[in-house]
């Protein structure tokens, strides 16, 4: 067992005292430096609380779409990308629905961690 | 800077001015830049060239920058000369030194001018930049002067021209770059097909600032002072210039105004007309947003390695690798129909 409060928790505790005690109090020149910090702070906390479900929710679809078995998933998404670049996924293609809804998924996820904001934006997100 | 150092770049201005007399007041290095360092300093002649008092920057490759990048301040300055001569407004480039024995590299000497250049600042309401329809329209206007300038060049020689088309010529070079990288992105992938499948042929070849945008020029209550790092600069289509001014991604929040966060296209669009001539193909502009995008996205990935191998270790190059996937989900958006 671990102690709590876990990785997460503390992160998410520094996070509220970097925001609400030192931010207000901060000289003016140093306040970039803080929101960035805080905004690191605040992406590591979502990979935290995402954990590893996003990837194995990947490498599942990566394995649907290439029809094979993909351990190793750098090794299966490079092989979408060649596959993209030589054309296999142009507008025609019997695969260019089911990639696209992958590259979607793929990328909601990702934003889910890096900059959930953008999901929350209206009228301008690939229609799913 | 030293004193030694600093009694030779007086020693230096004299021999480039013919003064009697030279000072070198209130130096101090200015913040940024990890491939140049810039220092502001007010000079003052007696006699020579330029007599009286001059507020100036000086610009040189940083300490730890290998001699290769030496180079890069000369050909910065013939640049800085170049769209000066045609109306640009740019800090007036003054002297060129590439005498190392002065500082120890190659150095410019330019007019100092005022104002900010920070996009989240220009963006706002607040009068910092002057009336924003009259700024839009004006950088409209300073683009199509940088675009008057067309190859061949013999002062621009070092710029390289496209081999082919120059879109398809910085497809491959994003493609070579994500074939040496460590982590596939299928998405860019997606958007560098589109990207081919979409590409405009070559058609005349004008100078592009290349990172043409909000962020990059500087401006006062008074309106534009001047139009900044010209690092990127190169022989590519006008529209390259324009779509990355207008994509979504350097509007700094303001959405609604599409001409950088500051006017709207039109504004814009109007300024370049006036200045060029030539009417402005609309509709082209987008393929050229799509690789704004697309290649912010690739420069992010480098960015984020720059921090990652320990290159130069940045909270701010490792937050810019988290953007890539707003970049993506944009781009998926843009190229999904067609």
């Amino acid at each position: 067992m671990r102690e709590r409060p876990d990785g997460r928790e503390l992160l998410a505790a520094a996070r509220r005292v970097l925001r609400e005690k030192l931010l207000p109090q901060l000289d003016p020149s140093l306040r970039h430096d803080l929101l960035m910090v805080i905004n690191a702070v605040s992406i590591a906390e979502r990979g935290l609380a995402l954990g590893p479900a996003p990837l194995d929710e990947e490498r599942r679809r990566l394995a649907a779409l290439l029809g094979e078995e993909t351990g190793d998933l750098v090794a299966a998404s490079r092989r979408l990308a060649e596959s993209i670049r030589a054309g296999d996924v142009d507008p025609g293609r019997p695969a260019r629905a089911a990639v696209l809804a992958h590259l979607r998924a793929t990328g909601r996820d990702r934003l889910a961690e890096s900059n959930p904001r953008r999901l929350g934006r209206s009228g301008e997100a690939p229609a799913s | 800077m030293n004193d030694d150092r600093r009694r030779a770049l007086e020693r230096f201005l004299g021999r480039a001015t013919g003064a009697t007399a030279v000072a070198v007041e209130d130096l101090r290095r200015l913040s940024g830049g990890a491939v140049q360092e810039n220092w502001r300093l007010d000079l003052v002649f007696e006699g020579g060239t330029r007599p009286g008092r001059h507020a100036c920057v000086l610009r040189c490759d940083s300490a730890s920058a290998g001699v290769a990048a030496s180079l890069g301040r000369a050909q910065e300055f013939a640049l800085l000369k170049a769209v000066a001569a045609v109306g640009v407004t740019v800090p007036e480039p003054l002297w060129l030194c590439e005498d190392p024995s002065v500082l120890g590299r190659a150095f410019f000497v330019m007019r100092r001018i005022e104002g900010t250049a920070a996009g989240h600042v220009l963006v706002k309401d607040d009068g910092f930049r002057g009336d924003r329809v009259a700024l839009a329209e004006r950088l409209g206007e300073e683009l199509a002067r940088i675009h008057s300038i067309r190859p061949p060049r013999p002062d621009l020689a070092f710029l390289p021209l496209p081999d082919g088309a120059p879109a398809l010529v910085t497809i491959a070079r994003h493609r070579a770059f994500l074939d040496a990288h460590p982590t596939p992105y299928p998405a860019l992938e997606w958007a560098l097909r589109w990207l081919e499948r979409h590409a405009p042929p070559r058609g005349e070849l004008t100078l592009c600032h290349r990172d043409y945008r909000t962020g990059n020029y500087m401006a006062d209550a008074s309106g534009l002072t001047g139009i900044l790092d010209w690092e990127f600069a190169g022989w590519s289509d006008p529209l390259e210039d324009v779509g990355w001014f207008c994509a979504e991604c350097w509007r700094f929040g303001r959405d609604d105004r599409e001409a950088g966060g500051i006017g709207a296209r039109e504004d814009f669009y109007r300024g370049w007309e006036r200045v060029s001539g030539r009417p402005l193909d609309r509709a082209a502009v987008r393929y050229w947003e799509v690789m704004a995008h697309t290649t912010w996205a690739v420069v992010a990935v480098q960015q984020a390695e720059r921090h990652l191998s320990g290159v130069e270790d940045s909270l701010l190059l490792a937050l810019t690798g988290h953007i890539v996937p707003e970049l993506e989900w944009t781009l998926i958006a843009m190229t999904e129909a067609d």
